[in-house]
């Protein structure tokens, strides 16, 4: 039992028992990746603390190849084209590198192959081989979503047919994004706010994992992700319980770092206490009407001081005292 | 007696047969009859029903491979065939069967491909009249055309239910089962749906080692895996075993003990027999009691001649 | 009184609807010798065997148990008073497990290769015991029949046209076989009798392999022994029942007096028979699936109920034992009983573990039972008006003076 432990601990960092399997990129595995001495007794393994998790490591979306082209040429199926950068990216919402790249969170990574074998018939049956290997990471996600999915969804066919997926990119036209999302929020005023999701991904070109984060694949894609273009029937909104409201809006407040509330919270109702803005009024601008300050600008350009005062301007001048709490840019 | 004496429990059995001889007279315990000369090193296929994505290239791949008529394989991708459970027949060695998956598995459905389990102590070879269903040393239990004469015993006595008939032949209707590839084998391939597995759900390598690489997956995914190992002990062991994630009995492998199949029929077959002993002495008793009932013992059992 | 062919017309009409009826069979037989047996049967993959093996095949070698039953009695106990009973269930087992041969050939798939046991051979297989034994006591039963042909031809050969210059060599043939076997009948008899016993008994061993795809109810590690016992039981009923109906259908008179005794040794037998079955029952505590009232128990008990408690009790009475018609009444349950228990075990306690439906014979398999049941009879009729079987009254001779036994 332990024995056996031990060799799947080996076997993990040694990526594999024979040397043929072991990657050329790797570099020596030397006892001493795991063991505390050159000598290590079945009794006292001597064992350093697994290395697999001081190994962590991120790596940035850029160093990931664009696309690879998988296969064997003998196959009954042509090759497969393998978007490996969106996959990347894709996995950056989620488990990251190591949702393939398992065990292997250190640099350099490893492709499948230097693991896993290209041959079936092979003495050593605790990895799958390669091609079992690569099929399970594409088909265990790529089944949760569509179990109408085929061999030619990613090989070119029998006949040199193209795959059916080799147009081009088709993350966007398979992940129905919606356009805008309207969120309905806990917040006194200001309730309904629009998120135009087509304005972030496409046109500003935001990266999803930007603002996605710990997504699983099913979230965005086939019949689990939410169809249409608007998200307004289930309530969703950054008043989960347990978050405090910079936690609630980070994922746009990470670029809209000094818009006011007002500019997500478009309906800002009556009543409204402008000290939680960050500000407090003075009574003499307490007494005003919005407009008369913010006018026809709308709230978030800077508001204007010039009709009553000379020479004054914000935010040099203040029209009454900030307050601790909620941050300015509430 | 045949002229073939390639098959072991053949030659096993005589062996045996001899040694009984040499025994005596002493009665024959259960445990005593023949088995067959099972070589550590046969190989057997691991079926890791919660790895298989039910696409069914292992059926086409079947047909293919024993010259089995077959559609396209794209016609394979059709999913509606998964709304019958099926069975192999005379038509289809193999055929994968879908089933609901155990709560929180991930996805709706598991799969489970069914062909003949290659027994190790193997019903049908204990029943065949002419001895056409031989256990190889490779694992492999194999039908010989040359021998059956069609009686389909070999149907009644399999456990899982699995030898087929051709019953629209009138000139030699052969049964049909999965052969393990045995001609591929031998020639140093893989068997035709390991081989054609897209995601190696089916290992292929020597019993023993599959055992172990089995044993050491439900050791380390005990959320994945059910412990057991179907087939490990089932009717004495079989060459082909399946890992499942939930109950066995889900993915409809019929519940069955560790004793042989043909253990208690062969027991008795050799207890009745023990070499012609009870026969033997029911012969002699029947000659005494002929001999004592009549009139006048000096004379044969019958009257005198016309 | 001596055996005699039987004097009268063979055509009656209930001899040409025998024979309409086997025709039928035999036209449906050639359907399944062309096309296979799946042109004509309902046999599937789930269920192999049908009642070809069921009643043709369990049933024809239990019904002609009697063969061996009678041989026992009258030749290895030497009760002489039953040896007017001998030839024609001699006759019977004769016919009766040719037509087994026969029925096991026409179920094979392969018919033409039905002689591979003979030199292929697995020790291991109940059923190549069955057949071994089968094919043995089947050239037996012919020697023991040989002494009646040679009573009928010798001294009568009468070969026509062509063939007359035959005559002489045949019956000096026939004679040297008849003086042979006077000699030698013992060992076959007794060679029959050890035969009947491996048999019977093996045919039960054939299911236990069939394991949990038996019904428990049936499955059980006794099956030979039962099988054996049931043999046994049948054996005098069937001989009654057989008597009987070939007294009737000759206008002779029932031999009662053999009969009767052969009956009063009915009850004890049926005693062991239904003894160890219900022992077998309550040692395996199968008497659970008696409550469901399910198929399997139903057809349970109608084989133990009809089959063996009734007739039990019916032959325990002397008033039945005296009645012709009551003795065959009681005679015919068993011999209903017994086939029914082969049909049982053959077919209804089979219950594959993956059945679609379930299994019920063909109009095609039903003529060809029929129609090997027709046939047979019609064989018997025949035999009978022309070799000396059955044993015509001839009051001035005392039974064992004048008659000799050969087989």
């Amino acid at each position: 039992m332990t024995a056996l432990l031990l060799a799947l601990a080996a076997a993990s960092v040694a990526w594999g028992a024979g040397p043929e399997a072991r990657p050329s990129t790797a570099g020596a595995a030397g006892c001493r990746l795991c063991h505390t001495t050159d000598t290590p007794t079945k009794k006292d393994p001597a064992l350093v603390p697994c290395p697999r998790y001081s190994m962590k490591k991120r790596h940035a979306l850029g160093e990931a190849p664009e696309t690879l082209t998988l296969g064997s040429p003998g196959g009954r199926y042509g090759p497969v084209r393998f978007p490996h950068k969106g996959h990347a990216a894709m996995a950056a919402m989620g488990e990251g590198c190591s949702a393939c790249h398992h065990y292997d969170l250190a640099r350099p990574i490893h492709g499948c192959g230097d693991c896993h074998s290209s041959t079936r018939a092979r003495p050593d049956l605790d990895k799958p081989d390669l091609k079992a290997a690569r099929h399970r990471l594409c088909v265990g996600c790529h089944a949760q979503w569509d179990p109408d999915e085929t061999c030619a969804s990613c090989h070119a066919g029998e006949q040199g047919a193209p795959a059916a997926r080799a147009k081009g990119p088709r993350g966007a036209s398979r992940t129905n994004l919606p356009e805008r999302v309207t969120y309905r929020t806990p917040s006194a005023g200001g309730q309904v706010v629009t998120f135009r999701h087509d304005d972030h991904a496409r046109r500003f070109g935001l990266p999803c994992a930007g603002c996605h984060r710990g997504r699983a694949c099913r979230d965005c894609h086939g019949q689990g992700a939410p169809a249409g273009t608007e998200r307004a029937a289930a309530p969703r909104g950054p008043a989960r319980p347990g978050r405090s409201l910079e936690e609630a809006h980070q994922a746009c407040s990470s670029c809209h770092k000094d818009d006011p509330c007002s500019r997500c919270h478009r309906d800002w109702p009556k009543g409204f206490e402008h000290r939680k803005t960050g500000l407090a009024l003075d009574d003499t601008h307490a007494s005003l009407q919005c407009a008369d300050c913010h006018g026809a600008a709308g709230f978030s350009a800077p508001p204007a001081c010039g009709s009553c005062h000379e020479g004054r301007s914000y935010p040099k001048d203040k029209p009454g005292k900030p307050v601790a709490g909620p941050s300015k840019r509430r | 007696m045949s002229p073939s004496s390639g098959r072991s429990s053949r030659r096993d059995f005589l062996k045996t047969a001899l040694a009984a001889g040499a025994a005596g007279l002493a009665p024959r315990p259960a445990s005593a009859a023949p088995k067959p000369a099972l070589s550590p090193d046969r190989m057997g296929v691991l079926v890791d029903t919660t790895v298989c994505i039910g696409c069914r290239n292992c059926e086409w791949a079947c047909k293919t491979a024993h010259a089995l008529p077959t559609e396209p394989l794209k016609s394979y991708e059709d999913k509606s065939v998964f709304e019958k459970f099926r069975r192999p027949d005379d038509k289809a060695l193999t055929v994968v069967n879908r089933f609901d998956a155990p709560k929180d598995a991930g996805t709706p459905h598991r799969w489970a491909k069914i062909q003949c389990m290659h027994c190790d102590r193997p019903a049908c070879v204990s029943a065949c009249i002419v001895g056409a269903l031989s256990k190889s040393e490779d694992g492999s239990v194999l039908w010989s055309t040359r021998r059956c004469i069609g009686c389909r015993y070999c149907m009644v006595a399999c456990p899982f239910q699995v030898p087929a008939f051709e019953y629209h032949k009138a000139l030699e209707p052969s049964i049909r089962k999965c052969d393990f590839c045995h001609d591929r084998r031998r020639s140093g391939g893989l068997p035709a749906c390991v081989e054609s597995c897209p995601v190696e759900a089916l290992t292929y390598g020597p019993r023993e080692e599959l055992i172990r690489v089995a044993r050491a997956r439900t050791k380390r995914y005990p959320q994945r895996y059910a412990s057991h190992i179907y087939g490990e002990s089932e009717v004495g062991g079989t060459s082909w075993l399946y890992l499942a994630g939930g109950d066995f009995a889900d993915l409809r492998l019929p519940r069955l003990g560790p004793d042989p199949a043909p253990g208690v029929s062969e027991s008795i077959q050799h207890g009745i027999f023990a070499y012609f002993i009870p026969p033997a002495s029911l012969y002699g008793l029947l000659g005494l009691l002929m001999w004592i009932s009549k009139n006048r013992p000096e004379r044969g059992p019958h009257g005198p001649g016309e | 009184m001596r055996p005699a062919p039987v004097q009268g017309k063979f055509l009656t009409p209930g001899v040409i609807a025998l024979i309409l009826l086997a025709a039928n069979g035999l036209a449906v037989l050639a359907w399944r010798l062309l096309f296979g047996l799946g042109a004509v049967t309902n046999l599937t993959n789930e269920y192999p065997w049908g009642i070809w093996i069921g009643i043709d095949v369990a049933g024809g070698v239990a019904l002609a148990a009697g063969g061996f039953t009678t041989a026992a009695l009258g030749h290895v106990m030497h009760r002489e008073r039953y040896h007017a009973v001998i030839r024609p269930a001699l006759l019977t087992a004769m016919l009766g497990y040719t037509f087994v041969a026969i029925g096991v050939a026409v179920d094979v798939g392969r018919p033409y290769s039905m002689w591979h046991p003979l030199v292929m051979w697995n020790g291991n297989s109940a059923l190549f015991e069955v057949g071994m034994c089968v094919m043995c006591y089947l050239h037996v039963l012919y020697i023991e029949f040989l002494p009646v042909v040679a009573e009928r031809f010798i001294g009568r050969v009468d070969l026509p046209g062509l063939l007359a210059p035959l005559n002489a060599p045949v019956d000096r043939l026939l004679r040297a076989l008849d003086r042979g076997l006077a000699k030698t009948m013992f060992v076959f008899i007794i060679a029959g009798v050890v035969l009947s016993t491996l048999h019977q008994s093996s045919l039960g061993t054939l299911m236990v392999i069939a394991g949990p795809k038996m019904h428990p109810l049936w499955q059980t590690p006794i099956l030979p022994l039962l099988f054996l016992l049931s043999a046994i039981s049948v054996g005098f009923p069937m001989v009654i029942v057989e008597s009987m109906l070939a007294s009737r259908s000759f206008g002779l008179k029932p031999e009662m007096d053999a009969l009767s005794d052969l009956g009063r040794m009915a009850a004890p037998l049926l005693g062991i028979w239904l003894a160890f079955k219900l022992g077998d029952m309550f040692v395996r505590e199968t008497f659970v699936h008696l409550a469901k009232l399910d198929k399997a128990s139903l057809f349970f008990m109608a084989e133990v109920l009809i089959g063996i408690v009734v007739p039990l009790r019916m032959f325990l009475s002397p008033a039945v034992l005296e009645s012709p018609p009551l003795l065959l009444a009681a005679s015919a349950l068993v011999v209903l009983g017994v086939a029914l228990n082969r049909v049982n075990n053959f077919i209804v306690a089979y219950t594959p573990p993956f059945a679609a439906g379930s299994y019920v014979p063909s109009l095609g398999e039903v003529s060809v039972t029929v129609g090997f049941i027709c046939l047979l009879a019609l064989i018997y009729r025949a035999m009978v008006m022309i070799f000396p079987v059955i044993s015509l009254p001839d009051r001035s001779l005392p039974v064992p003076a004048r008659y000799r036994v050969r087989g």
